[in-house]
């Protein structure tokens, strides 16, 4: 019987090396780029003909324009409308990712630490760019709120560094964590089928709804990675 | 700019009246009490245990740089006790605002 932890193993397809760092095209890279082209082509192919009354494919892509634009109003405010293209493109990435992880023999970037990591940390660094563009030196200032006694600060500088640092820390572990429970679950009940024989057919219905319930994890936490990755943006822009 | 014309603007009022009257059915249905607390639940945990792993990781890469092994692994273990409590403290103080 298969090793359930076997389909999170990175493997290369291309092997590259450049300087003693591999750098190779792996199966992770591989799933990437097929969330980015498979949808831009959907959403492509969805917006092919564009009238004011949306026809039923166009109205898909436009509900979930309407969703995250929303989000961001609601996590962030109005002025935060402009990184809109960052907040939308998270949000396709992780849930496309997690979506196509979901067919069988696929692999699924998002429940890699190094992956969502990543992506939080690029999340994080555009919270700093912004909020030192916004305050310059005054974004020192956040790691030591004002009216605190200086004989505090030895305490609370890291203590707040480390509130600070560990925020994408906890955004990422909340998706993979989620991620790779629910596919070590499905194998693990997959597993069962062929042990039992004909009583398979219980493990096979039980997974067939766990599947369908994966579906719905796999938007959910999507959805929670971009309401986090708002709620930076938010930070960013109204800190004082 | 080019005149609206009259069956968009008919369209777009029934759609502004389906809209109000949505929101009047959403508001009379109470969220799911299991399903909010075990999202809450779920994240004060995954934000203590960050607090106090970063801390932790800190603490470790500095003792290396400084040969200072083990004490600011200590030091830092309880600093990121510390940042996991504020983490949950300001995430219980902005759930809190948000009912209100």
């Amino acid at each position: 019987m298969s090793n359930p932890m076997e389909q999170f193993v990175i493997k290369p397809i291309i092997p590259i090396k450049v300087g003693g760092y591999d750098i190779s095209f792996t199966n992770s890279a591989l799933f990437m780029v097929l969330a980015v082209v498979v949808s831009t082509l959907l959403f492509a192919f969805c917006l092919r003909r564009r009238t004011i009354v949306p026809s039923v494919s166009q109205s898909v892509p436009e509900a979930v324009y309407e969703f995250i634009s929303s989000l961001i109003k609601e996590n962030a405010g109005a002025e935060a409308l402009k990184y809109f293209p960052l907040i939308f493109t998270i949000f396709l990435f992780v849930a496309f990712g997690n979506l196509l992880g979901l067919f069988p023999y696929a692999f699924t970037f998002t429940s890699h630490l190094a992956a969502v990591g990543g992506l939080s940390v690029i999340a994080l660094l555009f919270n700093v760019c912004i909020g030192i563009g916004k305050k310059k030196w005054g974004y020192l200032r956040t790691f030591l709120p004002k009216g605190i006694p200086a004989a505090l600060a030895p305490l609370i500088v890291p203590i707040e560094m480390i509130s600070f640092l560990s925020k994408p820390f906890s955004l990422t572990v909340r998706l993979v964590a989620n991620m790779t429970v629910g596919h070590i679950m499905l194998k693990i009940i997959a597993g069962f089928v062929l042990a039992l024989g004909v009583g398979g057919i219980v493990p096979i219905a039980f997974n067939g709804c766990i599947i369908v319930f994966e579906m719905f994890i796999a938007l959910l936490q999507a959805f929670i990675y971009t309401v986090l990755s708002c709620i930076y943006l938010s930070d960013a822009i109204h800190s004082h | 700019m080019k005149k609206i014309p009259d069956d968009l603007k008919r369209l777009g009022e029934r759609i502004e009246a389906l809209n109000k009257k949505e929101a009047e059915v959403r508001k009379d249905k109470p969220q799911s009490g299991f399903a909010y607390a075990s999202k809450v639940g779920f994240r004060v945990g995954t934000e203590l245990l960050s607090g106090v792993l970063v801390g932790a990781a800190m603490g470790y890469i500095l003792d290396r740089l400084l040969d200072t092994r083990p004490l600011l692994l200590i030091v830092f273990l309880f600093l990121g006790g510390a940042a996991g409590i504020l983490n949950v403290y300001r995430f219980a103080k902005s759930e809190e605002n948000k009912k209100e």
